[in-house]
This record gives C-alpha cells, sequence and structure tokens, in this order.
C-alpha cells in the first residue's frame, strides 16, 4: 500500500470521526498501518484492496455503534422467548429460542459479572431486523466453519457435520481421519497455531464463524479486526465431566442439530448415572493418586475439578476432595509423598511412542518407585499417544468413567476391557 | 564491623574468622535445609532419618533421603560450583558485572533443551512434556551438549583473539544467537513444552535425582579442586595481561584453563538446575566486601564457602515452612541477591573494577 494510500485511509477515519462519535480514531490508524505491514508487495493486490474492504467496513461498523447500549435488549425488548435451554450440567452457556431465531449466550469464562457473548441463529427465512443487527448473525445450514481445538471436530463427527469443515488449526492434536485425508487433499486448511493463526488462509477459506477456545489474554483479537466471527467455546473450563460433554449441545445449535446432539448427551447421561449406581453398591472405596511430577512440581487437582468429579463418581477417595477450586495445585515432590505414599491407585496420563513400562516411568522419576500403588502394581495409565483422552475422552465421559470403576473395584465389571486405561504391569 | 574486626585482627586472623564463620554458616543452613520443608518433620527423626535407623516413619525417612538430602547437596555444589565460576570470570575479563554466564554457556545449554523440549517435540508432532522428559536425564544430557557446544567455540575463539574484552563481546554475542534460535523454537511450540521450557529456565535443585548426583557431583568436585590450581594465574591476571606475560605466565594457557575450569562448572551446573541467575555474580562481591582482598588464594575457598551459604539459604527460603508449594530459584536468588549487592557496594565503596 503506498503512502497515498495510507493517507487516504486516515482521512476517511478522521471524516467518519467527525460525523460520528464514539469511533476510536486510535483503532482505524491500527488497520491502516496492519494493512500497509502485511501486504506489502504486488502479488497480493487483490487480496489488499479486499483488506482494505473489511478495514473499512469494519471501521464504518464501529463508527455506527456508537455509545454502549445493549444490543439484545434493543432487538427483543421486553419480549420473553418460546423456551429458554439451560443446561443441567454446563454453566457457561444458555439458548433462547425466539420465533424465527435463536439466540445463543455465552457467559465470560473468567468474569461472571461480564455481559458474554451473544449470537443469534436462524434460517433463511429468519426476519431481516435480526440478520441486520449488531449481534452476530449465522444462518443454517452451514456450509463452511472453521474449528480452532481437537475436540470441536469430536463434536461434529458426533452430530454429523464434519463434511462442512474447512479449516482447521493445530491438526496434529486432530487424529480423525476423514478430516487428515481432507488436510492432505487441502480441501481443509491447516492455519498454523490457533494463538496466531494464519488470518489470510483464514480469509481464503472465508468460514462464516470459528470455534475457539479462548485465551484470558485475547489472542483473536486480530481475526475479528479481519471481519470473521469469533466464537467462545469454554467447554474446556467446565469443572464437571458431564458438563464439558453438554457442549455438544451449544455446538450443535449452530448446525440446527441440537435434537441429535441432546439425544445422545441424554444417552450419555444416563449411561453415567448407571455406572455411578453400580460403583455405590460397592464396599470398597480405595485412595487414590494422580499426576506426576512436570520439572519439580506436581500439578493434583483441586477438590472441584474435573478429574476429582471422576474419582468422587468412581467411587474413591481422594484426599484433596475437600480443597475447593477448580484448577490444580502446583506442590512439591514430599508434600504429594507424604499425602499420596500409601494411595490404593494412581492414575496418570502419558503421551509415550510406543508400550509405556515401568522402567519408562522410572525414567522420569526414580522415587516413583518407593509409592506403594507402584509396588503393588496398581499404577493406572492412559497413553495419550493412542487413547484419544484428552480429545475424544470430552464426548464419552461415561466410558471412561467407566473404565475408572473396572479398574478401582476389580469386581464390578469382570469382563470389561477399559477403553481408555490400563494397568502398569510390566 | 569490618573496620572494628580489623582493628583487633591481624590479615591472616581476620581471614580466619570470616572462613570459620561461612563454615559454621554453611553447616548450620544445610541441617535447616534437611529439617525444615513442605511437610512437617521433627528434628530428632530427621537424625534417625540420616543415620539409617529404619525405626522412624517410613514416609519421613524417603523424603529426608531422597527428596532433602540430595536437593541440598546440588544446592552446595551449584551454589559453590557457581560462585568460583563468577569469580574466575571476572578476574578474567577485568569485569564487575562478568558472571559465569558471560561466555554464552548458559545460553547454549538452554539451546540444547530447546531443541529437545521444543523442537523435538515439532517432528514427532506430540508435547514432549507429557513424556514427563523435563526431569529426564536427556533433558540434562541436551543442555551439557549445547553448553560445550558453545563452549568449544568460545575456546576455539580464544586462541585467535588477543583481547579478553573481545572474548566478552563473542560470548555475549554467542549468547544472543542461541536466544534467537530459541524464540523461534518457542514460537511454534506447543503451549505444554513452551511451559516445560519456562519451567527448566527457572532452574531448580530438587531435579537432580540420587543417579544423576552421579554425575553432577564428581564433575563438581573435579571443577573446584581444579579451580585452587588456577589461583596463581588468576592472581597474575589481575596485574593485566601484560604485566601476566613479562612475570613469565602464559596468558593463552592460562585463558585456556580458566575457561575450561568456569565452563565445565557452568555446563555441568546449567545442565542439571537448569540457568541458575545471580549466585555466580553476586557471591565473588560478597566475599570480596567481607574478605577485602583480591589475593585468590583466600578468594576462592571463600567464594565457594560463600556460594554454598547462599544456595543453601536460597533454597530454604524457595521452600519455606507452611508454604506448600515451592518458589522457583530464581526468583529468590535475585530477590535477596540484589538488595545485598547494592547493599555492599553502598557499604563497602570497594567495589571497583577486580584488582585495581
Amino acid at each position: 500500500m503506498t503512502n497515498d494510500q495510507l493517507s487516504l485511509n486516515i482521512e476517511h477515519c478522521f471524516s467518519g470521526k467527525a460525523t460520528q462519535s464514539g469511533v476510536s480514531q486510535k483503532t482505524c490508524l491500527c488497520i491502516a498501518y496492519f494493512n500497509q505491514i502485511k501486504l506489502s508487495g504486488d502479488k497480493v493486490m487483490v487480496m489488499k484492496s479486499f483488506l482494505g474492504v473489511v478495514a473499512l467496513l469494519f471501521f464504518l461498523s464501529a463508527c455506527e455503534s456508537g455509545p454502549a447500549n445493549n444490543p439484545v435488549k434493543e432487538l427483543f425488548g421486553t419480549q420473553q422467548p418460546d423456551s429458554v435451554y439451560i443446561p443441567d450440567y454446563s454453566k457457561g452457556f444458555s439458548i433462547s429460542y425466539y420465533d424465527g431465531v435463536k439466540l445463543v449466550h455465552v457467559a465470560d469464562p473468567w468474569d461472571s459479572t461480564a455481559v458474554g457473548q451473544y449470537i443469534l441463529v436462524g434460517d433463511e427465512d429468519a426476519p431481516a431486523k435480526y440478520r441486520n443487527s449488531k449481534v452476530p448473525f449465522i444462518e443454517y445450514p452451514v456450509s463452511r466453519w472453521t474449528a480452532f481445538s481437537s475436540t470441536q471436530v469430536v463434536f461434529a463427527e458426533k452430530i454429523g457435520v464434519l463434511e462442512t469443515l474447512k479449516s482447521v488449526a493445530e491438526p496434529h492434536y486432530i487424529s480423525n481421519k476423514f478430516v487428515q485425508e481432507q488436510l492432505e487433499k487441502g480441501a481443509i486448511r491447516d492455519v498454523g497455531l490457533a494463538s496466531a493463526a494464519n488470518v489470510e488462509v483464514l480469509l481464503e477459506s472465508a468460514p462464516e464463524f470459528i470455534f475457539v477456545s479462548p485465551f484470558k489474554d485475547n489472542r483473536y483479537g486480530q481475526l475479528q479486526e479481519a471481519g470473521l466471527l469469533i466464537i467462545n467455546d469454554c467447554g474446556y473450563i467446565e469443572a464437571s465431566p458431564l458438563g464439558r460433554a453438554e457442549w455438544m449441545v451449544f455446538f450443535s445449535t449452530f448446525f440446527n442439530k441440537e435434537d441429535t446432539a441432546r439425544t445422545i448427551f441424554s444417552g450419555i447421561v444416563s449411561r453415567y448415572r448407571d455406572v455411578q449406581q453400580v460403583v455405590a453398591n460397592s464396599e470398597q472405596k480405595p485412595s487414590i493418586l494422580t499426576g506426576t511430577l512436570f520439572n519439580d512440581i506436581w500439578y493434583i487437582p483441586a477438590g472441584d475439578s474435573y478429574m476429582a468429579t471422576f474419582f468422587e463418581d468412581a467411587g474413591t477417595r481422594y484426599a484433596y476432595r475437600d480443597r475447593s477450586g477448580t484448577g490444580s495445585f502446583a506442590l512439591d515432590f514430599e508434600t504429594v509423598f507424604h499425602d499420596f505414599r500409601e494411595s490404593d491407585f494412581w492414575l496418570i496420563t502419558v503421551n509415550h511412542d510406543g508400550k509405556f513400562s515401568k522402567d519408562d516411568f522410572l525414567q522420569m522419576d526414580e522415587r516413583y518407585a518407593d509409592f506403594q500403588s507402584f509396588q503393588e502394581n496398581r499404577v493406572v495409565f492412559s497413553n495419550t499417544d493412542y487413547s484419544m483422552f484428552f480429545e475424544k475422552g470430552i464426548v464419552e465421559p461415561d466410558v471412561i468413567l467407566k473404565d475408572l470403576a473396572s479398574c478401582f473395584h476389580p469386581g464390578l465389571y469382570p469382563d470389561y476391557e477399559p477403553v481408555y486405561f490400563e494397568f502398569l504391569n510390566d | 564491623m569490618q573496620k572494628r574486626l580489623a582493628q583487633h585482627f591481624s590479615g591472616r586472623q581476620f581471614t580466619i574468622f570470616w572462613l570459620s564463620g561461612l563454615i559454621i554458616l554453611s553447616i548450620t543452613l544445610f541441617l535447616f535445609n534437611l529439617i525444615f520443608g513442605s511437610v512437617n518433620i521433627p528434628f530428632w527423626s530427621v537424625v534417625k532419618a540420616l543415620v539409617g535407623d529404619l525405626e522412624i516413619n517410613d514416609s519421613w525417612r524417603l523424603i529426608v533421603l531422597k527428596s532433602r538430602l540430595p536437593q541440598a547437596l546440588t544446592a552446595i555444589l551449584a551454589g559453590a560450583g557457581l560462585a568460583v565460576g563468577g569469580l574466575q570470570m571476572q578476574t578474567l575479563f577485568r569485569n564487575p558485572l562478568a558472571g559465569p554466564s558471560i561466555l554464552g554457556i548458559s545460553s547454549g545449554a538452554g539451546l540444547g533443551v530447546a531443541l529437545v523440549l521444543l523442537f523435538a517435540g515439532k517432528i514427532g508432532g506430540i508435547a514432549l512434556s507429557h513424556l514427563g522428559w523435563t526431569g529426564h536425564l536427556s533433558v540434562a544430557l541436551a543442555a551439557f551438549a549445547g553448553a560445550t557446544l558453545v563452549l568449544t567455540l568460545v575456546l576455539f575463539l580464544s586462541r585467535h583473539l588477543k583481547d579478553n574484552a573481545m572474548l566478552l563481546i563473542v560470548g555475549i554475542m554467542v549468547g544472543y544467537a542461541a536466544s534467537a534460535l530459541v524464540g523461534i523454537l518457542k514460537f511454534y511450540s506447543m503451549k505444554e513444552d513452551v511451559h516445560a521450557y519456562v519451567i527448566w529456565g527457572l532452574g531448580s535443585f530438587s531435579t537432580v535425582s540420587w543417579s544423576q548426583m552421579g554425575v553432577l557431583f564428581p564433575v563438581v568436585t573435579i571443577g573446584l579442586i581444579a579451580s585452587f590450581f588456577l589461583v596463581k594465574p588468576l592472581n597474575v591476571m589481575l596485574l593485566g595481561e601484560q604485566y601476566a606475560g613479562n612475570l613469565g605466565i602464559n596468558i593463552k594457557v592460562s585463558r585456556l584453563f580458566i575457561i575450561l575450569c568456569t565452563g565445565l562448572l557452568t555446563a555441568t551446573i546449567t545442565a542439571f538446575c537448569g540457568p541458575i541467575a545471580f549466585l555466580g555474580l553476586a557471591v565473588p562481591h560478597l566475599t570480596k566486601g567481607l574478605f577485602r582482598t583480591s589475593d585468590h588464594k583466600v578468594l576462592i575457598p571463600a567464594v565457594i564457602l560463600a556460594g554454598i551459604a547462599v544456595a543453601l539459604f536460597s533454597n530454604l527460603i524457595a521452600r519455606l515452612p507452611g508454604f506448600d508449594g515451592a518458589l522457583p530459584i530464581n526468583a529468590v536468588t535475585s530477590m535477596i541477591g540484589a538488595p545485598v549487592v547494592i547493599w555492599v557496594i553502598l557499604k563497602g565503596k570497594n567495589l571497583r573494577t577486580p584488582g585495581v
């Protein structure tokens, strides 16, 4: 972009500022600057003008928004939704059904007092006032979308919308065969890192929306400025296993497949409850340790966390169950050793190429041999190299729970072969 | 206090007074390191564990023997080694800002670790940190390989460069180049791997197991013993290279040995503990402030003892009793070290270029 064009852009900004209040002059300058940086060189002429238009559009929309007022209130006023889906287990989202349109709300994952994000979803008959409002509008059937996390690919596979996936970030985390094939063919594009996605590839892939796992420091600002619609998928923040799986319903809303998702989810819930009931009949309540040293820090789940919930539901005693928090504690070796040396079981996840053996485990730290669970062959591990625990586990909490129950209560499921876990015996 | 002491003691007694003071301090701190930790263990149980009494609580025995003892030993070795390395570099370059990492050795070690933690993960498409490789010997090996590589380069260059200041610049430049490569690797790596690398960079005395101690202990001991043989060339270096040459010291050979000694110490310690900041820079200054001498016959043992004391003290603070987690050791060394050095400078005013 030449300097003339640059100054032209800036001029636009100033004239815009003169006519409209509330526009950030800085933003405009930023965009102009951004264009210049990104698009020097003649090869990207087309792209250049396109981005210029995007920048201009963005600037115009910024000008229009004016002083902050709630666009959702403006749109619906006091109108009550016909029905509302409030999830049973998840905390982060809700769906309101109005006549002809759905309003999806995602809570701010870190600040419960914040407004969060609103997205409208409707079909081609949705009234124009929804399409032209300041709340983003998504029309189904969706033909192009982007996944920034492997769990979204798993959701998509479950509800059958994988064919419309057009680009992904960090494909090495995705083990789905179809996606890998399409990636090789180039039908699905690789946009690189989620935290630093390639904007040009994304724009070319032209997704109607992008599912992202939000970062605390907003890494997606650049994508939003480029006019892409970002949808925060906060499932990974949910503390309960069922809560994480229920985000499938949220996910499916954008494809108008809630019925499918809700059927699948209720199946998951009922199978999960079945295992819980079977476990409740067991007389034993073995104690459990989890995790390993990461350098010299032992990250161990807090009492209300995802794993702690699994331990509780699998009928085990977890010593830190009473220590509140949904994240994890960073402890040193001696604290963990003191509190968990005599635990009955030890659950770990490893990423090991090939078969994981006791020797491999002791190579990580030779002091592991002093734990009783190790000495008594009661270490249970999931080798994420092939188990897909982190990827697929999110939609199969029932299977994980059954795995855990069968490992920790050997009598309960005598003929059951665990899917994700195995004992460390050799 | 220094002045008052100087009235009562002769120079030699003065030295002996401070040396014995440091020995007592180090032993006390060593015991404190064994007694205090996140788990409360009574004093007598610690003693019993050390003398091999099997009657006490098994967990306590294992914690003392397998966690606290190797950790305290690591702190001793790292403190002594880095302090001696720092002293040698400050003398060699006649620059009070020199430290054991000045030759780019720590950066080389960092590059080695980054290659293992970040780059290898890139090839395999998996986050290596999940492998538990972070505490693994391969990280130490990579760090050592990286450090040795840089050390070889610096040694090679030192044969061709006449001026020590040039060598200093080369060392710093090598460091920058290594950091740039690490930056590139970090940029393209997965969160977990970067996190593992960042944690390695914060330094730690607690990742050395007994089997790794079998490497760390002999190498650092050899390096420390070697430093005693370098007393004479180091003393002469203080006069400046030309004088040293006139006094019949082979400058190039002495320089080679000094660099080799520091390099060996820094490479090994950085490989096992990560880049420990500040100890190597601050401890020589502290020691010179206490002993008021530039004679390396006194300074080398003094710096070793002071290094041990400071490292043990930092380790103690890092795992303060009643505090579940642990602070990264680098945060503690720098936080204690910086004010102390400033205090010494203000108090002593004798912190000019060494030997001047």
